[in-house]
């Protein structure tokens, strides 16, 4: 095994770790500890959830590693956090701060119009957003360490993330049953590497974890997510836009670890007693240029 | 007595090794010896069956047969791997891969079904989580007491401490050891070595240590079954086993092996059942 090799297995190691759990958005240390306590297997820090986000408009950037800091100091557990599209810079400042994870976000405005960050030149991992399995094999040719789907984020509204769920796992099944010299004809259509399209095909499944995340707003849309095949959940504006935080973050986490069991789900909801979840929005009434999902290639 | 060799040989000579009330009618010190030879030959490679000799007594009646343990393995429970959270799928692949069976589980009567038991990698607060609503804790030290093996990877080995630092945390206290979480540092301090685990053999072990805890003390009763960097990383005591690194990140089944190869044909024996 090369050094290269060497590199990409702790990075797939540690969402490896990840996997089966709850990755939750938090915007302060108090944030932190509530999703810590709550058994959150990861926070990702920001400014503002993707709810706020997109209700403030404007450019949406890297938080302030103040920030991140401070939540990092407050929790054991990984720190996760944002970067635009494209944009290197902001990523080498959090590797140097040493967060756990990087997330190159379509949630936040795009720094490139071309490119997405050279992924393979980092030691801390990345994970990307993709909405088929084309997007997210070129992701994974940078060098991410962990797909997500990008779903709609900050909308409540889990039919985007169901959408590109569906569409990885239908593209991967497909794949798998396709003769061996039909290979590079379907990579040239998914316009993806072809060593990962025969990987892909070999193996039935992604090479790295996949992972659920935009729009996730309750125990139920959480057992879906991970019911369609994602390995872990990010909830973004879904636990600090509702009104039990606490509640919500912990009947979620029960709800990814029981997906299989519709009795535990439910008990998962009754958990939540009279709390109310993040108010959603209908993704057909949104105008194409608040559209995250559109963001990147 | 009827002898056939194989399946219905082994939960005597397991058990005895693990020391799972030997029964009467076998001398515990011939079974440790015979079984403990045989973990020696484990180490050299992985390849499927090998062989062991047993002597068992029923009565004045002795007998001496030669077992082959491939055999053995297929029949017997599977080694559970607690799936709250974590790498929980990795584990199952290399249990596979070691001819072994795995099963996930999440409730509390699952234990009753295995015969032996990991606590996979992830993060220990998140399993502590679903280990504190219900009387896990209780369940876990009667399983360890009932003489069935436990594997502790990474966050497994946290939570079966005694005493876990940085910070603090309640554990099971299983193990005597103090252990320091994510000893090395962050995300961007995980690494890989390649060292000689002395118990599995002559071939180096790939390390892969991700947001690793550290050892900082064992207690008497625990045995270094190898050290890394001038800390223990793999350790013992009766059964109990925990690594501060993951072998199931690697394709290398014999640790694997080492601690479930012998034991999958445990739980204890009933009483009035046929000694072999």
């Amino acid at each position: 095994m090369n050094d290269t090799q060497q590199l990409m297995r702790l990075k797939t190691g540690l969402a490896e770790m990840l996997k089966g759990g709850v990755i939750m958005d938090v915007v302060n240390v108090d944030q932190a500890r509530i999703a810590e306590e709550a058994g959150a297997v990861a926070v990702m820090a920001l400014e503002r959830v993707p709810a706020d986000i997109r209700r403030d408009g404007g450019v949406a950037r890297m938080s302030n590693p103040r920030l991140i800091r401070q939540i990092m100091e407050a929790v054991s557990i990984p720190v996760m956090a944002k970067v635009r599209i494209g944009h290197t810079a902001e990523a080498q400042v959090l590797e140097a701060l040493g967060v756990d994870f990087i997330d190159e976000s379509e949630v936040l405005t795009p720094a490139d119009p071309y490119h997405h960050i050279d992924k393979l030149a980092f030691r801390v991992p990345f994970v990307c957003g993709a909405t088929n399995l084309g997007e997210a094999l070129r992701r994974i040719g940078e060098g991410a360490a962990m797909i997500r789907s990008k779903g709609e984020a900050g909308t409540g509204n889990i039919i985007e993330a169901v959408r590109h769920l569906r569409e990885i796992r239908r593209e991967i099944r497909l794949l798998t049953t396709l003769a061996a010299d039909e290979l590079m004809a379907e990579a040239k259509r998914l316009q993806a590497p072809y060593e990962l399209v025969r990987d892909v095909a070999q193996n039935g499944k992604l090479p790295v974890p996949l992972f659920a995340a935009g729009g996730v707003a309750t125990p139920a849309d959480a057992a879906l997510c991970m019911q369609l095949g994602a390995e872990t959940v990010f909830v973004g504006s879904g636990i600090f836009k509702s009104d039990d935080p606490m509640r919500f973050a912990r009947a979620i986490v029960k709800a990814v670890t029981f997906y299989q069991d519709p009795a535990k789900v439910l008990e998962a909801c009754e958990d939540i007693e009279d709390g109310q979840p993040m108010r959603g929005l209908a993704v057909e009434s949104l105008p194409a240029e608040q559209i995250l999902a559109a963001r990147g290639w | 007595m009827r002898l056939t060799p194989g399946e219905r040989a082994c939960p005597v000579m397991v058990s005895t090794y693990f020391g799972v009330k030997p029964r009467s009618n076998i001398t515990s010190a011939s079974g440790f010896e015979q079984v403990h030879a045989a973990l020696g030959l484990l180490g050299g490679d992985d390849a499927g069956a090998f062989s062991v000799r047993v002597i068992l007594w029923q009565g004045n009646l002795q007998q001496r047969l030669v077992l082959r343990l491939g055999s053995v393995m297929r029949c017997s429970l599977p080694i559970g791997i607690l799936s709250f959270q974590g790498d929980f799928a990795a584990h199952a692949r290399t249990l596979e891969r070691a001819g072994l069976t795995p099963c996930f589980v999440r409730r509390i009567n699952d234990l009753e079904t295995i015969s032996g038991l990991i606590l996979p990698g992830g993060e220990s607060t998140t399993m502590l989580r679903f280990l504190q609503v219900e009387p896990w804790f209780t369940a876990l030290r009667n399983f360890a007491a009932s003489g069935r093996p436990l594997l502790g990877t990474c966050a497994g080995a946290i939570l079966l401490a005694r005493t876990v630092t940085h910070p603090a945390q309640v554990s099971l206290g299983l193990l005597d050891i103090t252990i320091r979480r994510n000893g090395y540092g962050r995300q961007i301090d995980s690494f890989t070595a390649t060292s000689l685990l002395l118990p599995l053999g002559t071939t180096p072990f790939e390390l892969v240590f991700i947001r690793a805890p550290i050892i900082d003390s064992v207690g008497p009763g625990v045995e270094i079954l190898a050290e890394y960097g001038g800390h223990p990383v793999w350790v013992r005591q009766d059964r109990v086993f925990a690594a501060t690194f993951h072998p199931e990140m690697t394709d290398d089944v014999r640790l694997h092996r080492f601690v479930f190869g012998l034991a999958q044909t445990v739980p204890e024996p009933k009483q009035n059942g046929a000694s072999v």
